[in-house]
């Protein structure tokens, strides 16, 4: 699994979504997931409607993710 | 083996490989996955030793399977003119000659130059309909036999299948990409909806213009952008918010309205595009290759604009489209509303301050109550009167917080009933305190629409006024009254004779003075004047006999004499000017007119009575020594005291004075002898 921290982006266009869905799908090829934290509320509305956390889990913090990760 | 046998083993191993292509094609998922399997059926059924499948997009074409062929790249270019060659041969294949014929061009990255490397021995263009999907291309058989009909009429089944598969793939990468732009159009409104939303709950325009202009940046795809706002009474626009954008050119930029670009924008309100103009100002000072622009328009005029520059890809820099400017202009006709709203916000706020600093400046308090009895506001000088017991007075239910007052609470009671207002008048408020007097009045509050909206309670502290009030009445009636309630005799209409002492005294140019104060100030300065006085002639027990404007008129020795009425005449007289003194001390100090009395006491016969109608009954003196008294009070100059002969005769040596020259009165033919009292 893959965590990336999005703590410094206020906001995010459709070409950034694009590049994530890209990497969503490479990664299910390895059986590999993707997941965030520190989303900005903009953001994660934007990921929600265009469906990538279908795919894709959303954690409040790197903490959060991070232990989820290791269990 | 016969030529029989092994022709039907043929058969069975080209129906082996159909019947595994068919699984494939069921149980595979995904293009690669298919094409990739495919493609090694292909090989085994032909026997070659290399082999590709080849996707094509219009002039791009991808490897998606290969075998034994290695290149650098697996993206090449076919011209339009070999795809409309190839369509000759749809349905059908290409032999080496064929295929080399459309094949020839130059370059690495070329579909010519992979064949070159692959050196097929027979290529079939995979065709739907007109368009061509893919290519796929076979060397040379392992075994070195030539391709025959029955391999190429196998390969062409195959082939079909394939085509079939490449179509379906296409269309389901063609759904994924109008989900994604449903979705991208769902994004959209959701922005426009956020916008809206917070039009709602966001006032702040630095705040809302930056929610706007992040929007919009991101929705549209730019690379940045800023919001320019218009300013009073100047053409330059400045940088109301800025996102991702260059600071510093900026900063150093100046945009005016009144040049190229804005000035036409202004003028047409309408958004635009600008690209390919090297020379275009806006272009020069943002930096950008192209940029939209888009005015804010709001109720009266033109806000200010949107500027969004060079809108990205995942290949580079593209152009702004249509829709995109659609858009812009939703998103900033948004704005408009909300800088709108906000200005009125703001507008609306400096109107509330501007009422709150007038609700201040009243001396009266002013309480509102709502409809539901809880006290909504309370002014200043509310807030002075009850002092700490005004901290918890909002949202406190009014019978509580007047809960000692029992008539201000049934007045408010009936006022809200009745939707009348009801005052009464110098009543103790005991909420404040027992000795607090007041005037109150509860008054129904209307809205613009004439509903009742709840109540508003004026409360006039007046504990200052009748302490004066009921002194007057003390001394001036009451106690007259009182006194005279005790002797019968001394109630009649008629009058008695007796000897008094009287004691004037006025302003020396008061109508000037006033007329240089305000109303409010000419008032307030009379009470605090006659409190002074007042207190003073009350210590030498004289009964004040009435007050008319700025003239006081006390008498000593009515109802009852006293045999030291003159002596304490001429000491309230001198008590009333050393008190003057001091009051005009801080009158000047203060940068005020200072009041300058002037006093005349005379002693004698008067007759002494209820004297009026019926209806306006006083008690009081006249005669001659009234007269003169008051004749005397006229000729003392400023803070000066003239008593005629018979007081000074009274006072004897108690008191230093000093002979004047005698005056001429109207009515008496001897000239009158006066006397001033040394102070």
């Amino acid at each position: 699994m893959f965590l990336i921290n999005l703590e410094k982006s206020t906001v995010v266009n459709s070409i950034g979504v694009s590049i994530l869905i890209e990497i969503i799908e490479k990664l299910q090829e390895v059986d590999g997931k993707l997941a965030y934290c520190n989303l900005a509320s903009i953001v994660e509305k934007t990921f929600n409607i265009m469906g990538l956390t279908k795919y894709s889990t959303i954690y409040k913090d790197e903490e959060a993710g991070i232990s989820d990760l290791a269990s | 083996m016969t030529p029989d046998s092994q022709y039907k083993d043929k058969i069975d191993f080209y129906l082996s490989s159909l019947d595994e292509l068919g699984e494939v094609l069921i149980n595979q998922e995904g293009s690669t996955g298919i094409t990739k399997a495919v493609l090694r059926i292909i090989l085994g059924t032909m026997m070659a030793s290399k082999g590709a499948v080849i996707g094509v997009k219009r002039t791009r074409c991808n490897i998606l399977s290969s075998h034994g062929v290695k290149t650098e790249t697996s993206n090449f270019k076919i011209d339009t003119s070999q795809k409309e060659s190839l369509l000759k041969f749809k349905n059908s294949n290409l032999n080496k000659t064929q295929f080399k014929r459309i094949f020839n061009s130059n370059g690495s990255d070329t579909l010519s130059n992979f064949f070159k490397i692959l050196d097929p021995s027979i290529v079939v263009p995979l065709f739907h309909k007109e368009n061509l999907l893919g290519i796929v291309a076979l060397s040379k058989k392992f075994t070195g036999e030539v391709y025959k009909t029955v391999d190429r009429n196998v390969l062409e089944i195959i082939c079909n299948h394939l085509t079939d598969s490449l179509y379906n793939q296409e269309l389901i990468t063609s759904i994924k990409d109008k989900r994604m732009e449903l979705r991208l159009k769902v994004l959209e409104l959701q922005t426009l909806f956020d916008i809206s939303l917070s039009l709602n709950s966001v006032l702040d325009i630095d705040e809302l213009s930056s929610e706007v202009l992040i929007r919009s940046v991101s929705t549209l795809n730019a690379s940045s952008g800023f919001i320019l706002k218009t300013q009073k009474n100047s053409p330059i626009l400045s940088v109301l918010s800025s996102f991702n954008a260059d600071e510093e050119k900026l900063k150093d930029a100046m945009f005016s309205k009144s040049s190229v670009p804005f000035k036409s924008i202004w003028k047409e309100k309408e958004s635009i595009k600008i690209s390919n103009h090297k020379d275009n100002p806006l272009l020069i000072k943002s930096g950008y290759k192209e940029c939209l622009v888009s005015p804010i328009i709001g109720k009266r005029n033109i806000l200010g604009c949107i500027v969004l520059g060079d809108k990205e890809s995942r290949e580079g820099i593209i152009p702004f489209e249509k829709n995109d400017i659609d858009i812009l202009e939703a998103l900033s006709s948004q704005a408009g509303i909300a800088m709108d709203n906000a200005k009125l916000f703001e507008d609306i706020n400096a109107a509330k301050r501007f009422n709150e600093s007038i609700m201040g400046s009243i001396a009266t308090t002013v309480i509102t109550i709502n409809l539901l009895g809880e006290i909504d506001s309370i002014n200043k000088a509310g807030k002075t009167l009850f002092g700490d017991k005004a901290k918890g007075i909002i949202g406190e239910h009014y019978s509580y917080f007047f809960a000692k007052d029992k008539n201000l609470c049934s007045a408010i009671d009936s006022a809200e009933h009745e939707l009348e207002t009801l005052s009464e008048l110098n009543t103790s408020l005991l909420t404040k305190s027992r000795s607090t007097k007041v005037n109150f009045s509860v008054a129904p509050l209307k809205d613009e629409k004439s509903s009742h909206i709840g109540l508003v309670v004026a409360i006039e502290d007046i504990t200052e006024q009748s302490k004066i009030k009921n002194t007057f009445k003390r001394y001036v009636s009451k106690s007259v009254v009182d006194q005279l309630l005790d002797d019968d005799q001394k109630l009649n209409l008629g009058g008695e004779e007796r000897e008094v002492t009287v004691l004037f005294s006025d302003i020396r140019g008061f109508t000037a003075m006033s007329e240089k104060m305000k109303p409010k100030e000419v008032v307030s300065t009379l009470n605090s004047y006659f409190s002074e006085m007042i207190d003073i002639i009350f210590k030498y027990d004289g009964t004040l006999d009435k007050i008319v404007g700025d003239e006081l008129m006390v008498v000593f020795g009515a109802p009852i004499s006293r045999e030291d009425d003159a002596a304490r005449a001429v000491k309230t007289a001198i008590g009333m000017v050393e008190s003057l003194k001091k009051f005009n001390k801080k009158r000047i100090d203060k940068g005020k007119v200072p009041v300058n009395a002037g006093i005349g006491i005379n002693k004698g016969k008067v007759i002494s009575g209820n004297i009026g109608s019926k209806d306006q009954m006083d008690y009081t003196v006249i005669g001659d020594t009234v007269n003169l008294g008051a004749r005397l009070c006229s000729f003392a100059g400023p803070l000066k005291i003239i008593i005629s002969k018979s007081v000074q005769g009274e006072i004897g040596g108690d008191f230093k004075t000093r002979k004047l020259e005698a005056i001429k009165v109207k009515g008496k033919r001897k000239p009158v002898e006066i006397f001033k009292v040394l102070t």
